[in-house]
């Protein structure tokens, strides 16, 4: 991923924008301004920005973080990205179905993974632990809408 | 019977062992609900107000007391440790905090929102109860022309977070301002930006993007990187915990600068707390003899904005009690509050009410104090949380973030967008693109559409009226000269030293 | 009721206090996992479809108070204003029919919105069960004091020898105080521009500051203002005179026969919801009713209490659906 990439994707979001505003129905009340004009300014004014963002990134002269001395990714950094991004994904597709603790310690594994800590008991105990703490005191304590703590068939 | 006999009488009401007691029970529960990210006071105090009728009548008071201001000051400590804003009013603490903390300096940067929080508490409680009708009165002179140039005017503060590019920055700020249309439009009635999704009808949740942004990019970030484990510790805690002469001396002005923004504003309808604390950021940087410290750590950046947060909470009250206006979704549960305690707000409180009135408003200020001596002791155990290994710890932290906003909505759906504008942080981190300037467009976009809308209806298509009615024109001026000055003084002034 | 305790027992032991702390713990959040015990135990979320301030919730506070002290069980409203509620129906639609979410309907929600809104991906009458009509409440047409008119006709000669010149404020498209002018406009032929809000706190707000001339509302919101002479009262919308404000005639009075706008609110739950707990809820409500906190604060506003059955809330959703057909229509009140 390179600046440039974000320039396009910067573009993109705006076409899809455009797209939307152009979505949107005039209104037949009278009004000095309609619901579209403000969308289409900031659109317009996205696209500008983004354009000179992407000149300058062609250019090279656009900041990569990673770029900079002892900054740089160590090896294995989009594994640890999607690492936690699993967390996060098992979260929110378990969450409904099974309580809170077990995607919440499962989050919580996907997270430590990320950070380097090997997928063992030991970690699934503390994220469990973690987790049930969490419910213990915010949804049974405090009364924090979380849903069960486990599923009912448990 | 004068005001302050009044306020004394207050005090004797709720100066009771027992009293003081359910205070700190108070303080200590809306504290631990107000850390939790994505549950802001208002939430919070929905949830923990049943438990208020089970205590004795004079402890209510100070219960309710401690629980409002206590989850005010639970985001600011989150914010400050683990960058996590508790609310999007904590952005700029987060910011500027987290810098002191991972500079080893987070023991000075949690003391400094303590006491800032106290005296910001204390000056707006004061001006409730001396000022009242005065602040709301100027709140109330407040129409949507004059809000409009408000915005103007907070749209130029933003310069002072814009960080190293303009050009970055200005990018951060109209994406959330494009972010911040989604939804529906108030004057129409029409659906904008939201691909026929049911959920984004709302438009996006300030905090869900502040949360995720904020926490959950840090997180991908570090955890991209992979250096957080090689380093040994997430933060070094140098010295000792304890603000030094130096950071006194540059925190007091900025407590009460930070106030005199907060609670005007906070009186506001639509006011709310975030403003303010941007405002005051902004003055800060300005006013500083060091302004490149800010965004690496200086501590009137954390001074300022909590008291300016603080003291919009108190404001939020002033029209609260004097007109029984709530002006935030805080104020109207609070509104729920007094109606159970038998308070019934509007123009004839103090006159009809007087006793109840001054033992709550003494309840703030004893609230307050509570709130004070129970966390600056913490601070060094809150310190001591930083040294659990990073894997525990970050795991810690986005299961705490997702569990809060789970819970603030019931909604899968944020959680979701919480992890979406993760990934977009990591990548605003990576790119240095900086993240407080998409979050106040996403605030201020809608309200300075509505706002100029209105007012355009109101003056039936008259643009003129920004500028022809006496306050909104003063604001516009003032951000005229905010945005056009420094870059003319800083030219004479390079010019004249040469 | 709590007061009663105002001046004695400072000295609670630290056990009963622990206890108070644990059974309140308890009841807020239930017993999880286990097989369903009775409902409720745990906390109910109320959502209401309007920003926090305006009758809605005042309405809403009231009741839930009484109910949460009554069933031992906290309601907790959630606030969900703006899109004229349709979001927070949809919000209603993404919740299961246990029992543990109720949505308050009112006029706009249930008469207005399948006219304006026809894909908003619900259907009023299919998706939802009526559980109980809690509160009829007064319209009021309240002007700010410093506009120089008495009653409805010399407001109505007013408004037409300024046209196009005066404003009236409403707590958003779809609103009770919407309709409630727009039924007002028709029948009086005045023409007056709508500034919509998020909600009567805002918009109150800018009627008191004298920014917009016209507003209407229920009577919790405005009664204290009109009362302290900021705003001046000049009809009701109800059959008769209401005990409150003796002084106000009613629109039907003032020469438009037959003309009656009440804001009205209840309690509305998803289709499929178990009927015992329908009728569980109900009967709470109409307890709820009866207590002398409700019905003190019912009498100060006018507001005529419910508490009836859920058949018969039907009926009168029905009634009012085809009642507001003609203003929608007429009025126009359509996005876009």
């Amino acid at each position: 991923m390179t600046p440039l990439h974000v320039a396009m994707a910067l573009v993109s979001l705006c076409g899809v924008a455009a797209w939307q505003v152009s979505l949107i129905p005039e209104s037949l009340m009278q009004m000095t301004v309609g619901p579209t004009l403000v969308p289409a300014v900031v659109v317009g004014g996205l696209a500008l920005l983004a354009l000179i963002y992407g000149i300058s990134a062609w250019r090279g002269q656009q900041a990569d973080e990673s770029l900079a001395e002892d900054q740089s990714a160590l090896p294995g950094a989009n594994q640890r990205l999607l690492s936690l991004l699993a967390g996060g994904v098992a979260f929110m597709a378990l969450i409904v179905p099974l309580g809170f603790v077990i995607p919440g310690t499962l989050c919580g594994v996907g997270v430590a993974r990320s950070f380097d800590a090997p997928v063992n008991a030991k970690s699934v105990v503390i994220c469990a632990l973690i987790a049930s703490t969490f419910w213990l005191l915010f949804a049974r304590i405090l009364g924090v809408g979380l849903g069960p703590a486990l599923p009912m068939w448990f | 019977m004068s005001s302050f006999d009044a306020l004394m009488g207050g005090f004797a009401n709720a100066l009771q062992p027992v009293t003081l007691m359910w205070g700190f029970v108070g303080c200590f529960i809306g504290t631990l609900v107000g850390v939790l990210p994505g549950i802001g006071p208002a939430l919070t105090i929905a949830l923990l107000l049943p438990l208020t009728y089970h205590v004795p009548a004079t402890s209510m008071f100070v219960m309710f007391a401690g629980i409002y201001y206590g989850a005010a000051y639970g985001g600011s400590t989150t914010s400050i440790l683990i960058k996590t804003p508790g609310e999007a009013s904590s952005m700029m603490t987060a910011l500027e905090g987290n810098k002191m903390a991972r500079n080893g300096r987070a023991g000075q940067a949690l003391a400094t929102a303590a006491i800032g929080s106290f005296v910001a508490g204390t000056i707006g409680t004061l001006a409730l109860t001396f000022f009242a009708p005065m602040v709301v009165d100027a709140a109330l002179a407040f129409g949507p022309a004059e809000y409009f140039s408000l915005m103007m005017v907070s749209v130029v503060a933003v310069s002072a977070v814009l960080g190293n590019s303009m050009l970055r920055g200005l990018i951060a700020l109209t994406v959330g301002a494009l972010l911040g249309l989604v939804g529906i439009d108030l004057q129409t009635g029409q659906a904008r930006f939201t691909f026929g999704q049911a959920a984004l009808l709302d438009g996006i949740e300030v905090t869900v993007a502040a949360v995720g942004i904020f926490a959950v990019g840090e997180a991908l970030y570090l955890a991209w990187q992979g250096r957080e484990t090689k380093t040994g510790e997430v933060m070094k805690v140098s010295g000792s915990l304890w603000m030094s002469k130096s950071d006194w001396s540059r925190s007091w002005k900025p407590w009460l600068r930070g106030a005199f923004y907060g609670f005007p504003i906070g009186a506001m309808p639509a006011g709310g707390a975030e403003l303010p604390t941007l405002l005051s950021y902004y003055t800060e940087k300005k006013l500083s003899p060091n302004p490149e410290e800010f965004g690496n750590g200086a501590i009137e950046g954390v001074a300022g904005p909590e008291a300016a947060n603080n003291a919009a909470a108190a404001g939020v009250l002033m029209p609260l009690l004097t007109l029984g206006i709530p002006t935030s979704a805080t104020a109207a549960i609070m509104l729920s509050a007094f109606e159970g305690y038998g308070i019934q707000t509007g123009p004839q409180l103090f006159s009809s009410q007087g006793s109840l009135v001054w033992t709550l408003i003494a309840s703030l200020y004893i609230g307050n104090i509570i709130l004070l001596v129970l966390n600056l002791p913490l601070v060094g155990l809150w310190v001591k949380l930083l040294k659990i290994p990073p894997p525990w710890l970050y795991a810690g932290i986005i299961v705490i973030s997702t569990a809060g906003v789970y819970g603030a909505g019931n909604s899968v759906f944020n959680v979701g967008l919480l992890f979406a504008f993760g990934l977009m942080g990591y990548a605003m981190r990576r790119f240095d693109f900086p993240a407080a300037p998409l979050i106040v467009g996403l605030i201020l976009a809608p309200m300075a559409e509505q706002s100029m809308r209105q007012a355009l209806t109101i003056s039936q298509g008259e643009w003129s009226t920004f500028f022809t009615r006496p306050l909104s024109g003063s604001l516009m001026a003032v951000a005229a000269l905010l945005l056009i000055v420094p870059p003319l003084w800083k030219q004479w002034r390079s010019r004249t030293s040469r | 009721m709590v007061f009663m305790s105002y001046s004695d027992d400072f000295a609670l032991p630290r056990r009963d206090c622990l206890k108070w702390m644990g059974a309140a713990g308890l009841a807020a959040t239930g017993i999880s996992g286990h097989a369903q015990s009775a409902w409720p135990n745990k906390p109910i979320r109320w959502i209401v479809p309007f920003a926090p301030g305006g009758t809605s919730s005042i309405v809403a506070r009231t009741i839930a108070t009484e109910l949460s002290k009554q069933m031992g069980v906290s309601f907790i409203i959630d606030n969900k204003g703006g899109g004229g509620g349709v979001p927070a129906m949809q919000e209603m639609m993404r919740t299961p029919a246990d029992g543990y979410t109720i949505v308050m309907s009112h006029i706009g929600l249930m008469a207005v919105n399948p006219l304006i809104y026809p894909d908003s991906g619900y259907d009023v009458n299919k998706d939802f069960v009526p559980v109980t009509l809690l509160s009829r409440v007064p319209s009021l047409f309240v002007v700010h004091k410093d506009v120089p008119v008495t009653d409805l006709k010399s407001l109505i000669a007013y408004v037409k020898a300024r046209p196009g010149q005066l404003n009236y404020a409403s707590a958003g498209n779809a609103s009770a105080g919407h309709l409630a002018m727009e039924a007002l406009k028709l029948a009086t032929g005045m023409f007056v521009t709508h500034i919509p809000y998020r909600g009567t706190g805002p918009a109150l707000n800018d009627v008191l500051a004298g920014r917009i001339q016209l507003f209407s509302a229920g009577t919790p919101a405005l009664l204290p203002h009109i009362k302290s002479g900021a705003l001046r009262c000049l009809a009701t919308g109800t059959a008769e005179r209401i005990p409150v404000l003796p002084d106000v005639p009613t629109v039907a009075e003032s020469g438009f026969k037959d003309f009656e706008t009440v804001q009205w609110y209840g309690i509305t739950a998803r289709a499929g919801t178990p009927p015992e707990i329908i009728l569980k809820l109900q009967q709470e409500c109409a307890k709820v009713m009866k207590s002398p906190e409700v019905m003190a604060k019912y009498a100060a506003e006018s507001a005529i209490p419910g508490g009836g059955t859920p058949n018969e809330y039907a009926a009168f959703i029905a009634k009012e659906q085809a009642r507001w057909k003609e203003v929608v229509i007429k009025g126009q009140i359509k996005p876009g």
